[in-house]
């Protein structure tokens, strides 16, 4: 699954640090989603949906693989 | 979800104490098989069906160290990160999995390999082996994910 949020989070001027602390989870947790590495719970993507104003369709984004 | 049990992220240090003197002192009980005087007693043992509860001597040496390994494995490995999110819990249970699947993985080749007394002796060890192999597997995980690089690197 692909996602935005670190052009989000860059257009919106706020650091893994500082979207990890308003969120409640690890900077890394944060890296980890940015880089594909980890697909965050419903609840979170509705978190960064709403940190980041953004819907959560343009923020993640289905790829083939998650298909099968 | 919160509905896990853990213990307090602050008790961590106390099981890796636990842990690693328990783990310590046991591979030198294993190697040397030394039990300290001080700790034989005459306890109430069940060890014979027709003699339940009978007070015989004993050495608590390798219950102690027993005690040690598993009462500091878990703690060690199931004590709330300074900051628990579900993506600790994900590396958690994995590293769960992992570690049943590896421990029974060898418990096969052991059954297949060894046999008789020696058999006895290396099951001793693999009364722990799970809990050892879990917070191994765990805390390299944690370890691995603690280096990640800033957004700024």
């Amino acid at each position: 699954m692909k996602n935005n949020v670190k052009i989000q989070r860059t257009i919106l001027g706020i650091s893994q640090k500082e979207l990890s602390e308003k969120m409640g989870v690890s900077r890394q947790t944060i890296h980890a989603i940015e880089t594909g590495k980890y697909v965050p719970s419903t609840i979170l993507c509705l978190k960064l949906g709403e940190l980041l104003r953004i819907k959560i369709e343009e923020l993640f984004e289905l790829e083939d693989l998650d298909w099968k | 979800m919160k509905n896990t049990f853990l213990f307090p992220a602050k008790w961590k240090k106390f099981g890796y104490l636990l842990f690693l003197s328990g783990l310590a002192l046991g591979i030198h009980y294993l190697i040397f098989n030394f039990s300290p005087d001080l700790l034989n007693f005459s306890i109430p043992l069940w060890n014979d069906i027709e003699k339940i509860l009978e007070f015989q001597p004993n050495n608590l040496y390798d219950e102690l160290l027993s005690l040690l390994i598993i009462s500091g494995g878990l703690i060690t490995g199931f004590s709330k990160e300074k900051i628990e999110d579900e993506m600790i819990q994900r590396i958690r249970l994995n590293s769960l999995v992992w570690a049943v699947l590896v421990n029974y993985l060898i418990l096969i080749a052991l059954i297949v390999l060894l046999y008789d007394f020696l058999f006895f002796d290396v099951m001793t060890i693999h009364l722990f082996s799970l809990l050892i192999l879990f917070v191994i597997k765990y805390k390299w995980e944690i370890s691995k994910m603690s280096k990640t690089p800033t957004d700024e690197e």
